[in-house]
């Protein structure tokens, strides 16, 4: 009989103390694993989307509710920028791509975004694809005539800019959808709501819940459905910028102060090398709109987000440890009434080194399984609530997935559990054997 | 395997002002012999096993097992060479509860440097010398007292020790029992030296060799 056949049987011949000690540690592994997936999951529902864009300008604010409404579609939109900065903007010698946003519609629960067909460019990181045709499941993308929309724009700012009140001819003409009422799906809204090519939209007024219908029944004809991307993206509805103005009810998105028409925000794409920073300097500078850094504000985010997480995962180490002293306990309690089975095993020839060895390895094997089965149980557990996490926090853990934390914190609770051993096996190495061979009766 | 002391002195406690638990200037045992130690409860017959043994170091003097002086190696040393020569039986047989009967004898055979399958097949061919075969994967705590005391005579000479010490084998057996353990001690001892330490009188007639410790230690009352 070896050692660890020796190990394998003592575990067993004391199985409440062995079951007891296994299932303290598998309650801190089980915490420490959740506190990784979880926190896993929510960098990769910010990093992940966000790979790919460079800059977000707005109007001034918090950069951060900018990055969030505009990349992440969480929150409202901070506020109202000129349209004339997106056409600066488009038409900046470092700029290689801007899209415009123009926010503040909802279809049936997803958000509705006016824009060019510039989001649909190969340069816009979602869906990633090198052609405009590779970005569709189906279809296309909407038709977009940039000088029509400045006419539009031209005819929205006329009357506010004269003061005008009440509908006007040009309420009627912007009344009518035309030619342009144009949609194109992210994934999951086109398979959540079963929509398909040639269906007809009306989005509502307001981006969160039903929202309101507008004063026109206003519909859009479904002209393509995007790539699935696992981003925000997918839960997009994209219209035409003209026809978001075309809107009565987004006719008041003007800037009162300057009578200008407005959009949200504008996604910018800076040309590589040190273009970024020649934009982020120009635009720094400029008190009517302020630019983030779409990387820099998530990982802010994210930092601010790891400090709550930081004492999470604080307590389901203390929780680890919790359970690596009980495995010194559990074995060191044990020693007493082991200690004629200690005594037996060093007259039959045993060395006291093979006693400290075999504690040892107890302690070892106790920590490894109690640690397997946390990790296991972690694991089960986060994908029993992933339905419910995503449903509450938009964050859906990757439930079967082993991350390299997980690997290393395992590694380092078996190490913990094999020093945990020492203190018993000493007390065995220095054991007497006569003493322990004295009679009990 | 011949065993010799030569002025094996050992006390407990200190020993300016510890009392002494035996004294002997001398005991030569021949290889092979049988030797019977008597002496009442406290005349030091275990400690003089535990030194016999290597797990009790005396106070002075030297042990002889064979060629080897026994305190001369480390502990370690003599762990090893227990391990390899000498076989024990405990009074309160000291089986390891947690194996079979079989995992008891390849455990202590494992320590000898018996490999697996060879220890398996030597503890097998013991038990079913010992009648005990079919109780090969029984737990002790599942056997009666003689059963255990067999197995844990199995024990002491599966590995074919040149010594085998017995403390008391016959403490817990009734006659029927003692009288069938000592029969299958001397028996399974032929080849070894056997030194029993008792102050049962069933023992006293079946040994050609009986000693008194108060003889062979004077100072140590009898």
């Amino acid at each position: 009989m070896r050692t660890h056949q020796l190990i394998l049987r003592n575990v067993s011949q004391h199985r409440l103390s062995s079951g007891l000690t296994l299932l303290s540690v598998a309650l801190g592994a089980l915490l420490l694993s959740a506190v990784l997936l979880l926190r896993a999951a929510t960098e990769r529902s910010f990093l992940g989307p966000s790979r790919g864009f460079s800059l977000v300008v707005g109007p001034p604010g918090s950069r951060l509710e900018l990055v969030l409404n505009t990349i992440f579609q969480i929150g409202q939109s901070p506020g109202l920028l000129a349209y004339e900065v997106f056409e600066e903007l488009q038409h900046n010698p470092s700029t290689e791509l801007a899209v415009p946003y123009a926010v503040g519609d909802a279809f049936r629960g997803f958000r509705v975004v006016g824009t060019s067909d510039a989001f649909f460019a190969p340069r816009f990181p979602y869906p990633p694809a090198a052609t405009v045709a590779e970005k569709f499941a189906t279809g296309r993308p909407f038709q977009f005539d940039a000088a029509a929309l400045r006419a539009r724009l031209a005819e929205i700012a006329a009357p506010a800019r004269a003061g005008a009140s009440g509908p006007s001819a040009a309420d009627e003409v912007l009344a009518a959808p035309g030619a342009l009422a144009e949609a194109v799906l992210g994934a999951s809204v086109a398979r959540q709501l079963g929509i398909r090519l040639g269906d007809q939209i009306e989005p509502t007024h307001g981006v969160d819940g039903a929202g309101t219908a507008h004063e026109h029944a206003q519909l859009w004809t479904v002209v393509g459905i995007l790539q699935p991307t696992a981003t925000p993206v997918d839960e997009l509805v994209l219209i035409n910028l003209d026809s978001f103005f075309r809107i009565p009810d987004h006719r008041g998105g003007i800037i009162p102060e300057s009578g200008k028409p407005a959009i949200s925000a504008v996604v910018l794409f800076p040309k590589p090398g040190v273009h970024k920073a020649l934009l982020l300097g120009q635009l720094n500078k400029r008190t009517q709109l302020q630019v983030a850094d779409v990387d820099g504000e998530v990982r802010r985010l994210l930092r601010m987000v790891g400090n709550v997480d930081r004492v999470f995962f604080v307590i389901a180490a203390l929780v680890v440890w919790v359970g690596v002293v009980s495995v010194a306990v559990g074995i060191y309690n044990t020693l007493a009434a082991r200690q004629r089975e200690l005594a037996i095993l060093r007259i039959l020839g045993a060395k006291r080194r093979t006693l400290f060895g075999m504690l040892v390895g107890e302690a070892t094997l106790l920590s490894a399984i109690g640690g397997a089965l946390g990790l296991v149980l972690g694991h089960l557990l986060v994908a029993a609530g992933a339905a419910l996490i995503e449903q509450s926090s938009g964050v859906r853990p990757r439930a079967w997935l082993l991350l390299p934390e997980e690997i290393l914190a395992y590694a380092l609770l078996v190490a913990a559990g094999a020093l945990s051993g020492l203190l018993p096996a000493s007390k065995a190495y220095r054991s007497d054997v006569a003493a322990g061979l004295v009679p009990l009766s | 395997m011949k065993v010799a002391l030569r002025k094996l002195e050992h006390s407990y406690g200190p020993r300016a002002t510890g009392r002494a638990a035996f004294a002997i200037a001398a005991l030569d045992v021949e290889p092979g012999a049988k030797l019977c130690l008597v002496g009442s409860s406290g005349s030091g017959k275990t400690t003089l096993l535990n030194i016999l043994a290597g797990v009790l170091v005396p106070s002075s003097g030297q042990v002889w097992l064979g060629d080897q002086e026994l305190f001369a190696l480390s502990e370690a040393g003599r762990d090893g060479f227990r391990a390899r020569h000498i076989g024990c039986v405990f009074q309160t047989l000291n089986l390891l509860q947690g194996l079979s009967v079989l995992e008891n004898l390849t455990l202590a055979q494992r320590f000898a440097g018996i490999a697996g399958a060879e220890a398996r097949r030597k503890g097998m061919q013991l038990l079913e010398q010992f009648g005990l075969a079919a109780r090969a994967g029984a737990r002790p705590a599942q056997l009666s007292l003689g059963e255990q005391q067999r197995v844990a005579i199995a024990r002491a000479v599966c590995k074919s020790p040149g010594l085998v010490l017995a403390d008391e084998p016959t403490a817990s057996l009734d006659d029927q029992n003692a009288g069938a353990a000592v029969d299958l001690l001397l028996e399974s001892c032929r080849h070894s030296t056997l030194i029993v330490a008792s102050h049962d009188a069933r023992l006293l007639g079946r040994f050609a060799s009986v000693r008194s410790l108060a003889e062979l230690a004077p100072a140590v009352p009898d």
